[in-house]
């Protein structure tokens, strides 16, 4: 029981994440219509802007921060780079957005000349006597932390898109991009803002990331980007509310799997599980799990 | 029909309107008028370019020439700021944003508003069309073909327009829905003082409702005159008209 | 003179242009055997002929199914490790596994395909993304196997007795690029004549429409498991040559993880999506374009501010190369090749004839492009 429990804590933190990263990308995809391969990259280098602003501020501040910064360079990628190419062919975005994922990826050595991990503050206090006992399994503080952090800002988007103007606009744009404008949307704006939201969720979704393992690497957002397609996948990407199921569920059963299956499976192939899952789901109900039954966009 | 010819500038002046997609012009220099309060008809057949006149007006697709709206030259406006001056579109095919709700289908037509009585205009429109209120809450998308052309525009008039642009609002209904559909459009057009600036194929029944009727051939006015008179006059009725 | 000039199709002119074009690519890629060149010469062009076997892989793909593959590079490594494997342990001569690489990399294709080619849009590059992601895990988890994360080495092949080539160290490269310039000879054949076949046409013209597939009379979910299979076998095939010339298969290896994908993605784009000359022209360019890139920050004509910039930051070389995907799908999503070919287009302009009793309707009639995704600019008529 004991180990039960601490598979479902650890999963709960690790799936936060997920659930984090599937909601940048369930933003963007009802926003724009695009699925952004660039999306874990972009966590990944905002956690690098963290890293950098925390030698001049508290992390906490710091966080923030890069999070605005993300915001505003991915609202300007989608104007300058995502928009453009997309009037030209849907097969143009992707292969950009796979351009993006490479540029973005090597960004964060090649600016800060950095060839190896380097050191990133913790967000939460985590002394070793830092945890909460459950039925004899620990729950430390961290991951409660980013478990609390996801759920917030869950509440958060949800407070917007349901109770604002601008939620309301964007969901507008996502429902029907033609007849927005005829009510006075302006699409363009809706499509920055989209973009920018995502940015900011996946980059605090970065910076957990960076805090727990207490350090920073180009590397580190590659598996968990494809558990959190996968998250979203599950969620029928186009639910919030699904988005963060899928996420926290995703973490726990992959969790429990490399925890019970350790030498089969382990850490590194512990992504695979959710790929298995994904395409048990989609063969059988392509809608994804909590998403709605309509015909889908591609 | 209220208000018609006063000597008022018009609403809606186009003058030399040239519009169409990328290399491909539509439309090669329209002329024509709405008075306040008054109810316009243009009629054409498929590819006459009606469609495009709606979205040349709302802004939708890049034009040429003089559009004045209520003194102002909007002819290089954008969407939104049109929908602000006054101008909402019902669109061909409902343009329903399916996955909103009905309420939801309301508030977005009201997205441009400042004021703080949208939420009692909302109500005011259930009343209107009680079948809407009693969906309130269901998707949008649940909704029959008729429904969903009142809750367009019912959602177009949550803007408050002073002129309303119908395109081809008929299409794809039952006749019967489909007076039942003009008939609220002349209560628009009587109680709520709204022009209304319709383009369809089924001549009959525009005609009804209309204060003056256009007809377009190909990206021209080929006729034009008070509703009576076309619809008096045999051989304009046999050549545009079709009966 | 009026431009474009207009040729008629299979007339004198069309086939002289035609050999034209052949002869351009004989020069840069066939030329060299017949040349004396040195051993390290004959390995990048080997190198070129990899890349391009493998963008020719993804090239298929795209054409027939529409859809991008990240995982490609799973393929390449199990090509790879198949050659690894069975010289090593089974003493296996190089030709053969070539073969069996092919196959089983179809079968691996194909499993993968079956599911996958069932979802829409672009979860067939999701699941191809996890292939790339699983592929090193795999192979350092399987060790008795692959040698686990030490690898497997000492790879060694000779030139047969009746190869054109010298003797010793010296032909061995000479030998190493004949083969794989046949395999790429081989694989071009085989794709163009899927690509002309009346299968092919039909897919390539209904990529996603499946109701309109259906009534031409084509099992577009059994092609479409086929290529991807086709497409999985040629990467594979170009992963044994990898081995062979690296002589060794190494997890390690950052041509087996997704970068290696998008390496093959990018050839593909460089070159042109949407033609058969895409991948030996992008495999060209990008093989020079990186060799330049990951030399210019020692370069002594650079300015010292740049040098000085440049000094000890890595990625070069991926930057340049993300930056270019991004800049082409901007000024030149398809690639060199569809940009020459658009200019082309402007001077010379080959005209189907209309058929008559003379001359029947040829064999071939249409545009005689290598359009394999529908390039615009290759159906507008002028």
């Amino acid at each position: 029981m004991t180990r039960f429990l601490q598979y479902v804590f650890n999963g709960l933190s690790s799936g936060a994440i997920y659930s984090l990263l599937a909601l940048s990308l369930v933003i963007v995809y009802r926003g724009s219509g695009h699925l952004n391969f660039a999306q874990g990259e972009m966590a990944m280098l905002s956690a690098f802007f963290a890293w950098w602003y925390s030698g001049r501020m508290a992390i906490w501040l710091a966080v923030i921060l890069a999070a605005v910064t993300a915001f505003v360079l991915a609202a300007i990628t989608e104007r300058l780079i995502i928009r453009p190419i997309g009037h030209r062919s849907p097969f143009a975005v992707v292969v950009a957005a796979i351009g993006l994922f490479l540029g973005l990826n090597s960004l964060a050595p090649f600016a800060w000349r950095v060839t190896t991990q380097q050191p990133f503050e913790s967000l939460f206090p985590r002394e070793p006597g830092d945890f909460i006992r459950i039925g004899g399994a620990t729950w430390r503080y961290e991951h409660i932390g980013r478990l609390i952090v996801m759920l917030i800002l869950a509440a958060l988007l949800f407070v917007l898109f349901q109770k604002t103007k601008l939620g309301l606009a964007m969901r507008a744009v996502a429902s029907n991009p033609e007849t927005a404008p005829l009510v006075g949307i302006n699409t363009g704006q809706v499509l920055m803002v989209s973009w920018g939201l995502a940015a900011f969720v996946g980059a605090i979704g970065g910076c957990l990331v960076a805090s727990v393992n207490t350090n920073i690497d180009a590397a580190m957002m590659f598996t968990i980007f494809f558990s959190a397609t996968a998250a979203a996948t599950l969620g029928g990407f186009d639910s919030l509310g699904g988005a963060v199921m899928s996420g926290l569920v995703l973490g726990v059963v992959e969790n429990m799997t490399a925890g019970y299956f350790p030498s089969q499976i382990g850490q590194e192939l512990r992504f695979s599980v959710s790929l298995l899952i994904i395409l048990v789901v989609l063969l059988v109900r392509p809608s994804g799990l909590f998403g709605s039954q309509r015909v889908e966009r591609v | 029909m209220s208000g018609a010819g006063t000597v008022r500038e018009p609403l809606l002046e186009v003058r030399g309107l040239h519009a169409g997609y990328g290399p491909v012009e539509v439309l090669h220099g329209l002329d024509f008028d709405v008075a306040h309060g008054e109810t316009v008809v243009i009629l054409g057949a498929n590819g006459a370019g009606k469609t495009t006149t709606m979205r040349a007006i709302s802004g939708t697709i890049s034009r040429r020439g003089s559009v004045r709206f209520a003194g102002r030259d909007i002819a290089k406006e954008s969407a939104s700021a049109i929908v602000q001056a006054g101008i909402a579109q019902v669109p061909q095919g409902r343009g329903t944003f399916v996955d909103l709700t009905v309420e939801d289908n309301l508030r977005v037509g009201a997205i441009t508003r400042k004021d703080s009585e949208v939420a009692s205009d909302i109500a005011r429109w259930l009343d209107v069309f009680p079948r809407l209120k009693e969906r309130r809450t269901q998707k949008a998308g649940s909704l029959s073909g008729g429904e969903q052309q009142m809750l367009a525009i019912a959602r177009a008039v949550m803007s408050r327009p002073r002129l309303l642009l119908c395109d081809e609002p008929s299409l794809g209904l039952a006749p019967i829905v489909v007076q039942e559909l003009f008939q609220t459009l002349q209560r628009l057009n009587d109680e709520e003082d709204v022009a209304i600036l319709l383009v369809e194929q089924n001549a009959n029944l525009a005609i009804e409702i209309a204060d003056r009727v256009y007809v377009l051939e190909t990206g021209e006015i080929a006729a034009s005159g008070d509703a009576a008179t076309m619809r008096d006059d045999e051989s304009i009725r046999k050549a545009y008209l079709g009966y | 003179m009026n431009l474009p000039i207009r040729i008629p199709f299979l007339s004198p002119q069309h086939w002289a242009l035609r050999v034209l074009g052949v002869a351009a690519v004989a020069y840069f890629l066939v030329l060299p055997i017949f040349q004396d060149r040195r051993p390290n010469e004959y390995g990048e062009l080997t190198d070129i002929c990899i890349f391009a076997l493998a963008a020719l892989s993804l090239n298929l793909l795209i054409g027939f199914t529409g859809q991008i593959s990240i995982g490609h590079s799973a393929f390449f490594g199990v090509g790879a490790y198949t050659t690894a494997i069975l010289m090593t342990d089974h003493g296996w001569s190089p030709g053969w596994t070539f073969l069996a690489a092919a196959v089983i990399c179809f079968g691996v294709g194909v499993l993968v395909g079956v599911p996958a080619l069932r979802l829409k849009g672009l979860y067939l590059t999701l699941v191809t993304l996890a292939l790339a992601q699983i592929f090193p895990a795999l192979v350092r988890k399987f060790e008795w196997l692959t040698g686990g994360s030490r690898g497997i080495g000492g790879l060694r092949y000779e030139q047969p007795d009746y190869a054109p080539v010298d003797v010793g160290r010296a032909g061995r490269s000479e030998w190493l690029f004949m083969v794989a310039l046949v395999m790429l000879g081989i694989s071009y054949v085989i794709v163009r004549n899927l690509v002309k076949s009346r299968t092919g046409r039909a897919m390539i013209a209904v990529r996603d429409n499946a109701t309109a597939a259906a009534v031409m009379g084509v099992n577009v979910p059994v092609t479409k498991t086929v290529v991807f299979g086709l497409s999985a076998a040629l990467c594979g095939v170009s992963g044994s040559l990898f081995a062979l010339r690296q002589t060794q298969a190494n997890p390690e290896t950052l041509m087996f993880t997704i970068l290696g994908s998008i390496v093959f993605l990018v050839i593909m784009v460089i070159g042109g999506a949407a033609s058969l000359m895409g991948p030996i022209v992008g495999a060209f360019v990008y093989y020079r374009f990186d060799e330049y890139t990951r030399a210019l920050p020692d370069k002594s004509y650079l300015p010292e501010f740049l040098s000085g910039f440049l000094n000890g930051r890595p990625n070069l070389a991926t930057i340049v190369f993300a930056a270019l995907l991004i800049l082409l799908m901007f000024l030149a999503p398809f690639g060199m090749v569809g940009l020459a070919k658009r200019i082309g287009r402007r001077l010379v302009v080959v005209v189907p004839r209309p058929p008559s009793r003379k001359h029947p309707v040829p064999r071939d009639p249409g545009l005689p492009t290598d359009a394999m995704p529908v390039d615009d600019a290759d159906t507008a008529l002028t």
